[in-house]
């Protein structure tokens, strides 16, 4: 369970923080170069205007406490954070398992991440996650000659 | 038919054998001789390039020619301004079945950053052709000959990419001649072609192939080319050395593997690539089509040549500042 | 003119001979095919049919690059529209009023109306191609750093309208995409920005993984399971699978313009068919007597985009034929296949080859007739996709996905890139950021600062040249004026109100 309010403040404060690296960032890529824009020039411009604006946000939120009072349930956090951590996986486990193997791992996860619990439902997704594997072989490895891991 | 057909952005070879143009490559039974495995062509850049049409190319002439008992496969890496193929290429360390082209990215992104490999961690084999620059300005100029360019006041020249050999050479020009040209970078070749011939930019430098046309369309003027002798195609443009003044760099066609490759291996290949550089097939398909010069540099002599290379950049980049 | 006309003919006939026939549709359907793929583009679609089509006759080759090439634009607004993923970065601006349509069940209309704007875009664009080629190349080369940074400022002043409810927040993803925009080698002077260390951000974020991330990933991951599965039992209806002509009709306004606009910013050096679409997405916007539509599902909002991202390719041909230069990313890699195929690009092609140019030409006609055939066969089995359960449909998305991106530049790097901007586009839809002011960004800013920087660099730090060239001046001013035209409205409507209450 996450605070939609909360959440806006810590993003804007991350944002704010951000806008300053940036522009440390840009300065030290030198702002003019020989009298011209150098590399840091629009970075430092860019990174003012984020730091402004995540500025303005975080009053913005803080004013109106009541305003965005909505929460976001931990079911769709969980999804989200499943989800990501199944991509990496899948990233991880690609060179070792390979591609294909790995990416069926990943078909069958999401699906449970995306509602199959039962045994037999699980057994449905895990089918179609084979068949899409044969597509997705077809696809990259004859079709378009990639060379998968 | 899509599945009859074998389509591959990184197997030319094997893309050619499926649709039975290219007669099949005989196999032989000594399994424990070089080279025993197809070998494989890194091209640190997208299909369609400079560097991908030099390694298909040689991969043609060599199958032609058959002057190998495997199948040579052309594999493109690009991303990360070569830095993602020569990667490639490095890990591979003692597998002589794998090698790749030298592009300008070869010496100058190990300088910029901090890769895992520079031009010392591969093996040289051999160069095949080189590709002088000519300096051109739209032929709606008042600039007629180099001379024009010391009184012209604030000149601008273009170049592909910041580091690169368009404004290499242009720091030469400026260092030998006293000018003051300045050079202003842009994201390709064509990009450069339209700016000076809308006027937006003075003068660029350009390979044999992409100026021709130009020339010849009348939209170009060829002032001198950085290179000891004239090109044949335009026989009355003056070289840099012969006007005295000191710019004479050329792009190398050059082919090297990774580190630790056997050194039977590196003589296997200095033999096939005398013979490619050597074959009026190559002469046909690569030096007359694309106005590039002959040139045969065996392992040795283009060790040395790398290094001279890389210490130009490494100087020119200091100078930019780029490096400290 | 009657010449031309002539030529064509001619050159639509040599096209029908079965040979090139067969190489179009062939390179039709993969471009159609590959478009729809995410991640993969027409760069990508040229790129790796390329190798495979130089076994071709070289008129051949190019007809089916060339067909590559314009069926990847019909095939990124399918992704686009069913599964809210662009397929290519061409079709991102349909995702918005596309994926809207489906989410209401009217996927088939929606697809048709993507369609007949691909082809009207497609025909305006080969039109102008073929009848004001060298015309329009002389003009375009007109366009310096100073006039493109001046087509940028316009460009950004228009989309000030593509914000959203929360100006602040829009303001906000605006700059969060300039600076995504800046990382990678610097273009002028080199040296790497906000590369974390790693080469693999040296030629900077690729648009289409971000895209890709940023909408087809976090839309999936704000979908609500239970409620998306009754809603789509209810709305299935034949009549929602299939396209309807009348809808079409209603936008040819957007049509036109889009088709116009995406062909000229087409031609535009380093602009791209991206750019394109954004202004012309804009523009339709603007002009909407009702602009709260846009965003919810509006039909002028898929015709607008999808007519400018044919016309533009074809935009980006001109400066190919008619001066021997690529116009684009793609045309960069077809010049590469004229001269594997062992024809010498230059500015004399129509001269030396017009056989070459109007055979081509005129398949381009005959492919976008065969495209608009296809995908209207098509479109009824591809309108049921929008109705798959999200169990099924979401494992098989993230799949294609993850090896599409994958088949990119062969980088898990990449992959990992889209997930993170997947959480980043989640975070943002939870909070109501627009997501369109951050690609704008990523698209336009490079090509601003290339503008303005290049411009410096030329004239050692003089802005003075910013003011002595007429077109950009002209854009400057309408950009002014776009700016201030909500006060300026107002303004009028003040003075005509006020005789009235007199």
């Amino acid at each position: 369970m996450l605070r939609v309010r909360t959440l806006d403040l810590a993003v804007s404060a991350m944002l704010f923080l951000l806008g300053f690296y940036i522009i440390a960032s840009g300065i030290g890529f030198g702002v003019i170069d020989s009298g011209t824009p150098g590399a840091g020039f629009f970075p430092v411009i860019v990174g003012a205007g984020i730091v402004l604006f995540s500025g303005i946000n975080c009053l913005k939120v803080l004013r109106q406490n009541a305003m965005l009072s909505e929460i976001i349930g931990t079911t769709e956090i969980m999804r989200v954070v499943l989800t990501s951590i199944a991509l990496i996986a899948f990233c991880g486990l690609a060179s070792p398992l390979g591609m294909l193997v790995s990416g069926f791992g990943l078909m069958v996860t999401i699906a449970i991440i995306f509602g199959a619990r039962t045994p037999d439902m699980i057994g449905r997704a895990a089918l179609a996650a084979a068949v899409m594997s044969g597509v997705l072989y077809l696809i990259f490895v004859k079709f378009l000659a990639v060379a998968l891991p | 038919m899509v599945n009859e057909f074998k389509i591959s952005r990184r197997s030319f070879g094997a893309g050619l054998a499926a649709l039975g143009i290219a007669p099949l490559v005989p196999r032989l039974a000594r399994a424990a001789t070089y080279p025993d495995k197809n070998i494989t062509y890194v091209v640190a850049a997208g299909v369609g390039g400079g560097s991908d049409i030099l390694a298909r190319t040689v991969a043609r002439v060599i199958e032609d020619k058959k002057l190998l008992p495997v199948t040579m496969i052309v594999e493109n890496r690009p991303g990360g301004s070569g830095a993602i193929g020569y990667n490639y290429l490095n890990s591979h360390e003692g597998d002589a079945s794998y090698l790749g082209g030298v592009g300008v990215s070869f010496f100058t992104t190990p300088l910029l950053g901090k890769m895992r490999y520079n031009y010392k961690s591969f093996t040289p084999l051999g160069a095949l052709a080189r590709s002088p620059y000519i300096l051109v300005v739209n032929s709606g100029s008042d600039i007629k000959s180099l001379d024009d360019l010391k009184s012209a006041s604030s000149l601008r020249v273009g170049s592909v990419g910041a580091v690169a050999d368009e404004a290499l050479l242009s720091h030469l020009l400026n260092k030998e001649m006293g000018t003051q040209i300045r050079v202003v970078p842009y994201d390709g070749g064509g990009e450069v072609i339209g700016a000076v011939l809308g006027g937006h930019l003075d003068l660029m430098w350009g390979n044999p192939n992409e100026m021709l046309e130009q020339v010849r369309a009348g939209k170009m003027r060829p002032l001198a080319v950085s290179a000891p002798e004239r090109i044949k195609e335009l026989p009355e443009v003056p070289t840099f050395p012969e006007l005295g003044y000191d710019i004479n760099h050329t792009q190398l066609r050059a082919i090297v593997m990774p580190a630790g490759v056997p050194a039977e291996a590196v003589a296997y290949w200095e033999g096939v690539l005398k013979s490619v550089a050597e074959s009026d097939e190559w002469r046909e398909a690569y030096l007359d089509r694309f106005n590039e010069i002959p040139l045969y540099l065996d392992s040795a002599s283009l060790a040395k040549e790398m290094e001279a290379t890389s210490s130009r950049y490494e100087a020119m980049m200091k100078e930019l500042g780029l490096l400290k | 003119m009657l010449e031309t006309w002539g030529l064509l003919l001619n050159g639509i006939a040599a096209a029908s001979s079965p040979t090139i026939l067969i190489a179009v549709a062939f390179g039709a359907v993969v471009g159609l095919f590959i478009g729809a793929l995410p991640g993969l583009g027409p760069t990508a679609g040229v790129a790796i049919l390329l190798p495979l089509v130089i076994g071709f006759d070289g008129t051949a080759a190019v007809a089916a690059l060339g067909g590559v090439y314009y069926g990847s634009q019909y095939g990124g607004g399918v992704t686009a529209i069913l599964l809210g993923i662009p397929g290519d970065s061409a079709a991102t601006m349909t995702v918005i009023d596309g994926y809207a349509l489906a989410k209401r069940g009217e996927a088939g209309a929606a697809l048709g109306i993507s369609i007949a704007a691909s082809f009207i875009g497609g025909l305006v664009g080969l039109i102008l191609l073929t009848t004001f080629a060298t015309t329009i190349a002389s003009a375009a080369i007109a366009f310096g750093p100073v006039e493109m940074t001046a087509v940028m400022v316009f460009a950004l002043s228009l989309v000030s309208v593509l914000g959203g409810k929360d100006p602040i927040k829009g303001l906000l993803g605006l700059c969060l995409g300039l600076w995504l925009g800046t990382v990678g080698l610097d273009p002028i002077v080199g040296i790497p920005r906000f590369d974390l260390g790693s080469a693999h951000l040296f030629d900077g974020i690729e648009f289409s993984i971000l895209a890709v991330g940023l909408f087809g990933l976090a839309e999936m991951y704000n979908t609500h399971l239970g409620e998306a599965e009754g809603e789509n039992q209810i709305r299935f209806r034949m009549r929602d699978l299939l396209p309807q002509p009348r809808k079409i009709i209603r936008c040819w306004r957007e049509l036109g313009t889009g088709s116009v606009i995406g062909f000229i910013v087409g031609v535009l050096p380093g602009a791209g068919a991206t750019a394109a679409t954004m202004i012309t997405y804009a523009v339709a916007k603007r002009m909407a007597k009702d602009p709260e539509r846009f965003g919810n599902g509006a039909y002028e909002g898929v015709a607008a985009p999808e007519a400018a991202n044919n016309a533009a390719s074809y935009g980006s041909m001109i400066p190919m034929f008619a001066l021997g230069i690529p116009g684009s990313g793609t045309t960069a890699v077809l010049l590469g296949g004229l001269l594997m195929i062992g024809l010498q690009p230059g500015p004399m092609l129509f001269q030396t080859q017009p056989d070459f140019v109007w055979t081509i030409f005129g398949s381009f006609y005959i492919g976008n007739l065969a495209l608009v055939a296809i995908t209207i066969l098509l479109t009824p089995l591809l309108a049921s996709c929008a109705f798959v359960k999200p169990g099924y449909l979401f494992p098989a998305v993230i799949a294609i996905v993850a090896f599409g991106i994958y088949s990119i530049n062969y980088s898990m790097f990449d992959v990992m890139l889209a997930m993170a901007f997947g959480v980043i586009g989640y975070v943002m839809m939870k909070l109501g950021y627009p997501p369109v002011p951050l690609i704008l960004g990523l698209i336009l800013g490079p090509i601003l600062e290339r503008g303005i920087r290049r411009t410096l660099v030329g004239t050692n730090g003089d802005p003075s040249v910013f003011f002595q060239s007429p077109i950009a001046v002209v854009l400057f001013l309408a950009s002014a004026v776009m700016l201030f035209w909500p006060l300026i409205r107002k303004q009028i409507r003040n003075q005509r109100a006020r005789p009235a209450t007199n």
